[in-house]
């Protein structure tokens, strides 16, 4: 027993050394699901989004990542009579590189919009939203990143804005436009 | 004089435009080179005429790479295709300075030596100059040559574009499969793919 306990000591020693718990001790990007109504209405959809809060110099990508890079995602868990839409991509930025690389993507906030329908027959007084995100976010070097996020929202009479209902209306005439000069 | 500046805007000018343009097409000759391995030899790659010959960039702190090294991936491609006679080169284009910068030897050895690495050579290209002449933008990015010097295949290392370890054993290695098309005298049936990773850091 005695000897089986020096491997887990260096295991649990690397595991717990400074250079890792300082890697961790603030990821570049900070996620979290928003909503653009405060409730839902059963039979109307409302816009969800995964909002990426990135450390100055950082970027997440977009679909397209370009020459290099990683595309976010995003993967709901959703009860029965609710379902979501396929994401609506804000026009990314450009990003050169040496070596004549071209990437695409998000600095400062990356937003992922995705709409949520709701059934007409959907008969709960409050509606929770899981989503599993991944996402590459890279400055000099690059690091995966990933969490789980949800957000619970009550039945309402009428769909009301949320307090970031403006985030949402800021990026709507982009969704969808390709970044400048982009040849697939 | 003048003619002189003249001539050198224009050579400086040349210069950009190729490293620009460079990119490596399919059935064309490979550029030649010769690069400093990290076991301070010189390796030139007319060394290795009439062998298949793969190409990998790498940058160790890249999770991409991380990816295939840590899974084992790489390390069984390099043991499996080398006892094949396939001669396996590992670049490291990263600039002085930047991730995955390998100061030879002492860094170069240690990571083959953590990750048991079995390449031919580990080769570094602090310059750049090899990996813009071959194009190559992500770590990894995969290139085989045929036994001719011609690019065979070019481009990712798999289909399963991510970071995910668990993505591996689903993926269609398409490295493995120009190789064993290769060996068996057959046409690579998927001669180019758009690499994924991390940027090279040039």
């Amino acid at each position: 027993m005695r000897t089986r306990l020096v491997p887990w000591a260096l295991l649990a020693a690397l595991l717990f050394s400074p250079a890792l718990a300082i890697a961790s001790a603030k990821a570049p990007a900070q996620a979290s699901l928003i909503a653009d109504s405060q409730g839902f209405v059963p039979g109307q959809s409302f816009t969800v989004a995964l909002r990426l809060a990135l450390d100055p110099g950082w970027h997440t990508y977009w679909k397209d990542p370009g020459d290099a890079g990683l595309a976010t995602t995003i993967k709901f868990t959703l009860p029965p009579g609710v379902r979501a839409g396929d994401p609506q991509w804000p026009k990314p930025q450009v990003f050169k590189a040496a070596g004549d690389l071209t990437c695409y993507g998000y600095e400062g906030t990356a937003m992922l919009l995705v709409p949520i329908i709701v059934d007409p027959d959907y008969t709960g007084t409050s509606l929770t939203l899981q989503a599993k995100a991944t996402w590459l976010v890279c400055k000099a070097i690059c690091l995966p990143g990933k969490a789980s996020v949800s957000l619970k929202l009550r039945r309402q009479k009428a769909l009301e804005p949320s307090a970031k209902a403006a985030l949402f209306a800021k990026l709507k005439p982009s969704l969808g436009q390709p970044p400048d000069g982009y040849h697939p | 004089m003048r003619r002189l500046l003249i001539t050198a805007a224009f050579a400086a000018l040349a210069s950009l435009s190729f490293s620009a343009l460079a990119a490596v097409a399919v059935g064309a000759p490979a550029p030649t080179f010769s690069l400093m391995s990290s076991t301070g030899k010189v390796v030139s790659l007319k060394d290795f005429s009439g062998k298949l010959v793969v190409l990998e960039w790498t940058n160790p702190g890249c999770p991409f790479v991380k990816k295939h090294y840590g899974s084992g991936n790489m390390q069984k491609l390099q043991k499996d295709y080398t006892a094949k006679g396939v001669i396996w080169l590992t670049i490291s284009s990263s600039a002085k300075g930047k991730e995955g910068y390998l100061a030879a030897p002492a860094d170069a050895a240690a990571f083959i030596e953590k990750n048991h690495a079995a390449m031919t050579a580990l080769l570094l290209d602090p310059q750049g100059k090899v990996g813009r002449a071959y194009g190559a933008k992500t770590t990894p990015a995969m290139v085989v040559l045929a036994k001719d010097g011609t690019i065979a295949y070019e481009g990712a290392m798999d289909d399963k574009p991510s970071t995910d370890q668990a993505d591996i054993a689903g993926a269609h290695n398409y490295v493995a499969a120009a190789l064993d098309e290769l060996m068996a005298d057959k046409p690579v049936s998927v001669p180019q793919t758009r690499s994924y990773g991390c940027s090279i850091k040039y």
